[in-house]
């Protein structure tokens, strides 16, 4: 399913996509390390114990079923390699996909290769790249560790702040979610992506 | 030809005769006639009179309650004057006002000067008042008089003489197996269904069911993507839905006054609703004084704040009436006497902190150089050969003219040069050190880690029991950075002897038995030994104490809670047999169509209305008590599912047949007015 | 002769006209008082559950409460007024009034307008059961200040406890009344039972009055339904009031019919719990 594109986020979405692109190799080369993430959505009807009966989606990670709920007021896509959400009214998007690292990368200590590793999708043609702190934790769900980077730039004299942030789950996976938006945006797609990941679960966990 | 004299005379006396015979007739007619007008028309002026009778009490139960709304208990010269003078309105002309009077009345319908209290048989204040109207007119046949009265009663009703009042809608949508045996009312709708077949829900013969809005077996209004689905049954209810189900005059506010004081499109944010129960004052706008006078905060006789990670070695002081130290501050009020040693006490049943590794980045600054080219474009005249010329003549004349020249030419140009850039690079690196952090439990259907404050009732219990004046009220409130802080009552199986109300405007959590007798193993408690419809809630020998818990949302954590597994899924987190004594009054949140993180956006339910967080099947969850759900949560409002949130216990829930009597701490009582008996003289 | 003949002719002529208006007003009359009779009973059916206590019940002519939404009987509350105070038949204020209790001390105010209970009245209690006791005896007890008092039995014990000491247990008065059509011929008369009892017997005449003979089904309508109106219960009663045909209202000077019809449809709407607004 192709996504929809606007033509203010046709910039954002290659630079999206371009970053998306460079861990697919090394993904290809780690697979038969790390287990499977399939970001391809499935469905299931389940019967509630009580209250209304709901449909589930979920992909499977680890062998394992995780749930999630579809973002609101926003166009979803996906494929195996990953989601892409794209705020409506928003200028940005949220793309979640397998890390290049495992859980057995400390993040803590290996913080600035994973710095290095984000750094990669920053644009070129940026301009008045600015880095910030590390943030420990920037998705505090679930028990996860996660440990996120913000960087903000100009380009083509657009402020834009983006941010990549590697997460480990509770099956023993990490996936890495990468928001990229208009500085003026960034807050509230943030916000979302926060929304979002904080709904998984791991059904029959 | 002439008559005689005699003939005349007789003729005369025949004429007359026959005229009077025929006027006797002709009036016997009348009277006849006129006898049925006259029961007609009076018939018909009783009727009318009757009418603007009722019309005339109806507007006086109008004024009067908005007078007892606005101004309090009102007495015979403050009714009187309601209905009298210019505030009598008018009648049709040909009617007259004998007498219009609003009187307060006692017990035995004497009139008295003043509001008169009296307590019905769920011990709540009423005040009757009333209403009577004389009104004549004449007619045809004279005089019609009617006298009508009317009973008008101010019910002051606690929100715990039932087993649920809700003030918005009342749901229970496909419960697991359930029996109601305590009144339930909702100031809203009722949506009351089952899915499995009637007898899946029953609502035992002293249950009844009022409603002020509508009552049906549908799902919530709006609820359109999930409530199409299978069959709704209605529940069973044992002496018939006629006899238990009635709709009913809206019971309001949180005390005489405050209902009619709510506006929320005011910039006054201390009048916006029911609420207001659980907050502090906002500073700098007015309190409207029946809203204050309601307020547990201005009624607690302790105010204990937190303000972040609690120290218990840093001293306590004395000021401004609050013994205040280590980020706590312990507050005496309302006749509550406190000593310094007492306050102490009070401090070791709070706690919040506990020391965690927590990964801070040290930053270290690195320079670092690289060349980088820098332009300098640079405006450049040079000088330029051009070539140019033409031929001229023809023939042998032909000849070229050169015209060649040199030109300034200007352009631009890149003199720039690889310059030595120095840029300032973070080279730093997480370095773990252990902090004293506020404590966290993480809440599944939050979907957040909650900042918690443990109060350990058990070590304040005897502390309350030595506290001249206490009333019973503790309000308990989190002032640290998070919006979403929540307070944990623990170890709660012993209340102090006059009872506990423990109120806060954050989430509470419930942790195991409360108010049963347990003191170390919840299996003392036969409801938890042995789980049974009529076991025993208590330990044998405890008697409950009046309790209440009231917040923006209550969490019912079992006795096999375990803080380790709060982030776990939710099989990690199994309950056990846990049962408590108390009334719960807290927020609600309304059904929706749908709701965010793919939940069905269905409120959960009366049955959800304490919240859980554990796999419960297997486990029984006892209540006894009551249930309140007063106003819409503001802080916890994380939707309903059950997913990795909760399974769902066995409930064996009660109403507390000592609450139709108790008082209980610091709970104010909902108004309703009520028409009462019409009667004609 | 010609003048005494003149005369005669025109005392006969008046005479004519004069019994003709006679013959023609006491048939209107009659037709009149007949019909307002027959009307007169539905209308104060309608009065009586407009201010009853609770609302219309409908029963079959046997009193047996009747199982649908139709029925050819009501019965109804007639509201007697009230507070009654309810204590224990011993009067002391602090003494518990047991389950079961037949026997109770009423104390009431003739000043606000309280008069006694007679045999036969019933209450209807505020306690959490509502309770409703029919009185079987009455006996003076007194005054206790202003206060009128008697002790009354009643039929039934009461179903729950209640703590006088405590709250107040008050009662209102009322007794109970039953309307019900018995076909009679092509007609239907109206039975008004004016003190129902339990131990009442429907079918014994000395029960019940005969209020009106004349009475039709507006078509083929049940007397009685019973509909949910707003939220509320109310039941109609529709029926063509006939002049009455009782004897003391026929017409026999020419023999002319005297029977009209009136249709008549009365909502039995209970006012003490009046309906919402629609709006």
């Amino acid at each position: 399913m192709r996504p929809h594109l606007w033509s203010s986020q046709v910039t954002i979405l290659a630079a999206g996509l371009l970053a998306l692109a460079g861990p697919i190799h090394e993904i290809a080369a780690q697979n038969a390390q790390r287990p499977e993430i399939a970001f391809t959505v499935h469905r299931l009807n389940e019967p509630n114990v009580e209250g209304p009966d709901v449909e589930r989606t979920y992909f499977l990670a680890a062998g394992k079923r995780i749930v999630f709920g579809q973002p609101k007021d926003c166009h979803f896509t996906f494929n195996d390699a990953g989601f892409l959400i794209l705020p409506t009214g928003l200028d940005g998007e949220i793309q979640v996909s397998r890390s290049t690292f495992t859980p057995e990368s400390d993040l803590a200590e290996n913080a600035l290769k994973y710095r290095e590793s984000a750094a990669k999708g920053t644009p070129k043609g940026a301009t008045q790249l600015e880095v910030q702190q590390p943030v420990m934790n920037p998705y505090p769900y679930n028990g996860w560790k996660s440990l996120g980077f913000v960087w903000t730039y100009a380009l083509s004299g657009r402020p834009m702040t983006r941010t990549v942030n590697y997460i480990n789950l509770e099956v023993g996976v990490q996936v890495v979610v990468t928001t990229l938006a208009a500085k003026n945006d960034a807050e509230a797609v943030n916000k979302i992506a926060r929304q979002f990941m904080s709904g998984w679960w791991v059904m029959g966990g | 030809m002439k008559t005689s004299n005699n003939e005349s005379g007789s003729i005369l006396l025949a004429v007359l005769f026959m005229i009077l015979v025929a006027m006797a007739v002709v009036s016997a007619a009348h009277l006849a006639t006129s006898g049925q007008s006259i029961l007609t028309s009076r018939s018909a002026d009783i009727d009318a009179l009757s009418t603007t009778g009722e019309g005339l009490l109806d507007y006086a139960f109008g004024k009067w309650k908005v007078a007892m709304d606005n101004d309090g208990l009102q007495n015979a010269t403050a009714t009187n004057a309601l209905v009298s003078g210019s505030n009598r309105p008018a009648v049709p002309a040909r009617m007259q006002v004998v007498d219009l009077s609003i009187n307060p009345v006692d017990a035995n319908g004497d009139i008295s000067t003043e509001a008169v209290k009296t307590y019905d048989y769920k011990m709540s204040f009423v005040y009757t008042y009333r209403a009577s109207v004389t009104l004549r007119s004449t007619g045809v046949g004279g005089e019609r008089k009617v006298t009508l009265r009317r009973s008008l009663v101010y019910t002051s009703v606690p929100p715990t003489r039932g087993m649920f009042f809700s003030e918005g809608n009342f749901e229970l949508y496909k419960p697991a197996t359930m029996v109601i045996g305590g009144d339930v009312h909702t100031n809203a709708d009722a949506h009351i269904s089952t899915g499995t077949s009637s007898s899946n829900l029953t609502f035992l013969a002293n249950s009844k069911v009022t409603y002020v809005g509508s009552y049906d077996n549908a799902a919530p209004a709006g609820a359109t993507n999930w409530s199409s689905s299978g069959t709704n049954y209605p529940p069973t209810y044992a002496a018939g839905l006629s006899s238990q189900v009635k709709k009913v005059p809206e019971i309001s506010g949180i005390g005489l006054g405050t209902a009619s004081e709510y506006d929320t499109t005011d910039s006054n944010p201390n009048n916006d609703g029911n609420r207001e129960l659980i907050e502090p004052p906002v500073a700098g706008h007015e309190d409207p004084t029946s809203i204050a006078a309601s307020r547990i905060y201005n009624n607690a006789g302790l105010l204990i704040n937190v303000s972040g990670p609690i120290n218990s070695s840093m001293p306590l002081t004395l000021s401004n009436g609050a013994y205040t130290g280590g980020n706590i501050s312990i507050k005496a009020q309302n006749g509550t006497s406190l000593s310094a040693a007492q306050a102490a006490t009070i401090r070791s049943a709070v706690t919040n902190a506990n020391v965690t590794q927590v990964q801070t980045w040290v930053p270290k600054l690195v320079q670092v150089s690289q060349q980088v080219w820098v332009p300098n474009w640079v405006q450049v005249s040079q000088q330029v050969w051009v070539s140019s010329g033409y031929y001229t003549g023809s023939g042998k004349k032909r000849h070229w003219v050169d015209t060649s020249r040199w030109e300034t030419q200007t352009s631009m140009v890149d003199q720039g040069s690889y310059q030595t850039q120095t840029t300032t690079v973070d080279q730093g690196q997480y370095v773990p050190t252990n902090q004293y952090v506020q404590k966290t439990i993480y809440d599944k259907r939050e979907l957040q880690n909650i900042p918690i404050t443990d109060l350990n009732v058990g070590t304040i219990t005897p502390a309350l029991n030595t506290l001249n004046g206490f009333n019973g009220i503790i309000y308990m409130d989190d002032s640290g950075p998070s919006d979403q802080a929540a307070i944990r009552v623990t170890n709660g199986g012993v209340l102090p002897t006059d009872g506990l109300t423990i109120a806060t405007e954050g989430g509470l959590y419930v942790k195991g038995d409360y108010n049963t007798g347990t003191t170390t193993n919840p299996n003392s408690v036969p409801s938890n030994n042995n789980p049974s419809p009529n076991a025993s809630t208590t330990v044998s020998g405890y008697t409950t104490k009046s309790a209440a818990l009231v917040a923006d949302a209550i969490m019912v954590l079992s006795n096999n809670w375990s803080d380790s597994n709060s982030s776990s899924g939710v099989s990690s987190r199994a309950a056990s047999n846990t049962t408590l004594n108390t009334a719960l009054i807290s927020g609600y949140l309304s059904s929706v169509s749908g709701g965010s993180n793919g939940r069905s956006g269905y409120s959960g339910g009366m049955n959800n209305f304490p919240r859980f967080l554990e796999t419960w099947s297997g486990d029984s969850m006892t209540f006894s008590g009551a249930f309140v759900s007063l106003y819409q949560s503001k802080r916890f409002t994380g939707a309903w599912d059950t997913g990795d949130i909760y399974v769902p216990p066995t409930r064996y829930w009660y109403f507390d047949t000592l609450l139709l009597t108790r008082v209980l701490p610091g709970i104010p009582a909902t108004g309703g007015f009520v028409r009462g008996q019409l009667s004609r003289l | 002769m010609v003048s005494i003949a003149l005369v005669s002719s025109v005392g006969l002529m008046i005479f004519s006209v004069l019994t003709s208006t006679l013959k023609l007003s006491s048939q209107n009359v009659v037709t009149n008082v007949s019909n307002y009779r027959a009307r007169q009973v539905l209308d104060r059916l309608g009065e009586l559950a407009r201010y009853a206590q609770d609302t219309p019940v409908l029963i079959n002519p046997d009193g047996a409460l009747a199982t649908g939404t139709t029925s050819d009987g009501v019965l109804l509350k007639n509201s007697l007024g009230g507070p009654y105070v309810f204590k224990n038949s011993n009067g002391q204020t602090d003494t518990e009034i047991q389950t079961g209790a037949t026997s109770f001390m009423v104390e009431f105010s003739a000043a606000a307008g309280v008069a006694a209970p007679k045999q036969g009245d019933c209450f209807s209690l505020a306690l959490s059961t509502g309770p409703e006791l029919e009185v079987a005896t009455v006996t003076a007890a007194g005054n206790v200040g202003s206060l009128s008092r008697v002790v009354i039995t009643t039929t039934q014990g009461i179903p729950e406890g209640a703590k006088p000491g405590s709250y107040t247990v008050t009662g209102y008065r009322y007794r109970k009344e039953a309307y019900v059509f018995v076909q009679s011929g092509n007609y239907w008369s109206l039975r008004r039972y004016p003190k129902v009892t339990s131990a009442m017997n429907y079918t014994n005449s000395a029960s019940y009055i005969v209020m009106s003979a004349g009475f039709q089904k507006l078509g083929t309508q049940p007397w009685f339904t019973k509909v949910t109106d707003n939220g509320t219960q109310a039941i109609w009663l529709r029926a063509v009031a006939r002049s009455s045909n009782r004897s003391e209202y026929a017409e026999k000077i020419s023999g002319r019919n005297t029977l009209t019809t009136m249709p008549v449809q009365i909502k039995l709407w209970n006012y003490n719990a009046p309906p919402p607004p629609t709006s």
